[in-house]
């Protein structure tokens, strides 16, 4: 009872409060803020899926949310599909890609396994960059058309808030069943200790290639809305810089946690919005709150486990160098 | 009695290092079996090959008539084989009941669909198991607790009932007793006494002998990757192989 209570709530308050604020305040363009916080947090609950809650530290989100969106453009120019089409489509593709990087790379343990991630990350960007032909290039793809919903004014601002809205209600949903249930379980056990959770029965490497279709299903999706929404695409969008700051999110937000990556995201796509006034200052100001929400908040906002007991096991013997015997 | 488990002349090298030299042996349903031995002996190399953790090199193994080798280990646990390992391998950021929880979902099945589309009856099938296993190890009270914060006694015991949830035929214990007093040890010696009255067959390594010799029913002596001595515990603790393996030979000395 209470769940659904808090259900309602954040419903009523992403579709009906929030809107109604960012009228209030002025609409425009603090709805295409909201849209961008809204398509990062898409990406920010994917990526805590595999980071957070399974443990494998992926450097090459943007990736995935990158094929995302070039196979709605793409899809949408070519054959003129309609956005309630290029959306699964985008998921459906990138999360292909996902589980084709997942099989020769899910016996990779640790930071080999976050330097594959990076690699193919780039692979695909510098694919996005120099595949002209077909991708055009660094000119981007311009004139996406936009996402009509009935009864609205297609491609305003207001339509784009509420279809990111809806995407990123669903995308809770169906990320909150996975993780807050039995087989979230699973995922955290092997976050913890995958050997052990092979010796109990649980198929390691098939549950490493669902969650990587997952979360590249969603961060394709938010892809697809991201070219939608923005009408134009260009490699830039997809570059290792925003699977850096994907991660900034979740871990500032704090690993493992749904609303810590809603939060991550709110903060630093928000706060460098909100910031605006002081010019060029504010990447530094945004810099120091996630310099000290990692000193101050080891677990981040709402994390499961410290970023700095995963980057420790991650990074294994490489982090030790306290135990080194010899040499001196 | 039927054989549950046959180990066949199964062999593992590392490099030019044998850990397992040929190794046979069987053991019964329901019987309680110690696999002694010196130190790098190979008794968790061979408890690795039966888990399928490490493959063997020549040889077989066979569980239930099943050949296992070759199959990957989360094969091998669905199967009915639960162990437990050397140094405690509890998962500390997660509570007791989803340790405990991982076991029975070893055993159910843990496909995605089954949360994403809420079957309710396998969630709780696995409650149930887990629940079992929880109070058949008397941790029904610690069940919230993060399994960080559980003392080193207790931590034994849950890796016991992640096991038990996978609702094993032959439960394996590497060193169940390392680290215990007295008083703990004599516990968990009557505990796994209570198991095996239930039909469980035990293995297990252990390098307190007390314990060995007061609960199994047979023990196996490794020395060198090669079983030397099989019999009850009075035999074996007066064959000269064993003797000689632990105390060495007259001239080493």
């Amino acid at each position: 009872m209470k769940a659904r209570l808090i259900v309602l709530a954040m419903l009523l308050l992403v579709f009906a409060a929030l809107p109604g604020l960012l009228y209030w305040v002025g609409g425009g363009y603090w709805f295409r803020v909201a849209t961008t916080i809204g398509v990062f947090a898409i990406l920010a609950l994917s990526a805590n899926l595999i980071t957070g809650t399974t443990g494998l530290l992926s450097l090459g989100h943007a990736g995935f949310y990158g094929i995302g969106a070039y196979t709605a453009a793409l899809a949408a120019q070519a054959w003129h599909w309609q956005f309630y089409l290029t959306i699964p489509a985008a998921g459906a593709v990138a999360a292909l890609f996902g589980i084709l990087l997942a099989l020769p790379t899910m016996r990779l343990v640790g930071i080999y396994f976050a330097v594959a991630t990076l690699g193919v990350g780039e692979i695909i960007h510098l694919t996005l960059l120099n595949w002209v032909g077909f991708t055009r290039g660094p000119m981007g793809i311009s004139a996406i058309p936009n996402i009509a919903l009935p009864g609205l004014i297609a491609g305003g601002d207001v339509t784009n808030y509420f279809a990111v809205a809806a995407a990123l209600a669903i995308t809770a949903f169906v990320i909150h069943r996975l993780t807050n249930s039995y087989y979230g379980n699973a995922l955290r056990s092997l976050r913890e200790d995958d050997q052990c959770a092979e010796a109990m029965g649980l198929d390691v490497v098939r549950i490493k290639i669902e969650v990587f279709a997952f979360s590249c299903f969603f961060a394709g999706v938010a892809g697809a809305l991201w070219a939608h929404t923005t009408n134009y695409i260009s490699p830039g969008d997809f570059r290792f810089s925003e699977s850096i700051l994907i991660l900034a999110m979740i871990v500032v937000g704090g690993l493992g946690s749904m609303p810590g990556a809603v939060i991550g995201a709110v903060l630093l796509i928000g706060l460098p919005e909100v910031l605006r006034v002081i010019g060029d200052y504010r990447m530094i100001v945004v810099g120091m709150v996630m310099f000290l929400s990692i000193l101050f908040l080891p677990r981040g906002i709402l994390g499961e486990i410290s970023a700095i007991g995963l980057a420790r096991r991650q990074l294994g013997a490489a982090w030790k160098s306290a135990q080194q015997v010899g040499w001196r | 009695m039927t054989a549950l488990l046959e180990i066949d002349r199964a062999s593992r090298r590392f490099g030019g290092l044998v850990a397992v030299d040929e190794f046979s042996g069987s053991i019964a349903r329901g019987e309680r079996v110690g696999l002694i031995g010196p130190n790098g002996a190979g008794k968790t190399t061979l408890f690795n090959l039966i888990t399928s953790f490490t493959p063997v090199s020549a040889g077989s193994v066979r569980f239930d008539g099943k050949l296992l080798t070759g199959r990957k280990s989360h094969e091998v646990a669905r199967l009915g084989i639960a162990r437990t390992f050397q140094n405690l391998r509890i998962l500390p950021n997660i509570t007791v009941f989803d340790n405990v929880s991982i076991g029975a979902l070893g055993s159910v099945g843990h496909s995605p669909w089954n949360s994403l589309l809420g079957r309710r009856a396998i969630s709780e099938r696995i409650s149930e198991l887990s629940w079992k296993a929880l109070e058949r190890t008397g941790l029904t009270g610690q069940a919230g607790l993060l399994a960080a914060n559980l003392s080193y006694g207790r931590r034994k015991y849950l890796e016991i009932a992640r096991a038990l949830a996978l609702q094993p035929s032959l439960l394996i214990l590497d060193e169940p007793a390392a680290g215990l007093n007295d008083t703990e040890t004599a516990e968990l010696a009557r505990f796994v006494r209570e198991l095996s009255g239930e039909g469980l067959t035990v293995l297990l390594v252990e390098h307190d002998m007390g314990f060995v010799m007061s609960l199994c029913e047979r023990v196996m002596v490794m020395a060198s990757g090669r079983k030397i001595a099989d019999g009850t515990p009075a035999e074996v603790s007066h064959d000269p192989l064993v003797l000689e393996a632990y105390l060495g030979t007259e001239e080493e000395a």
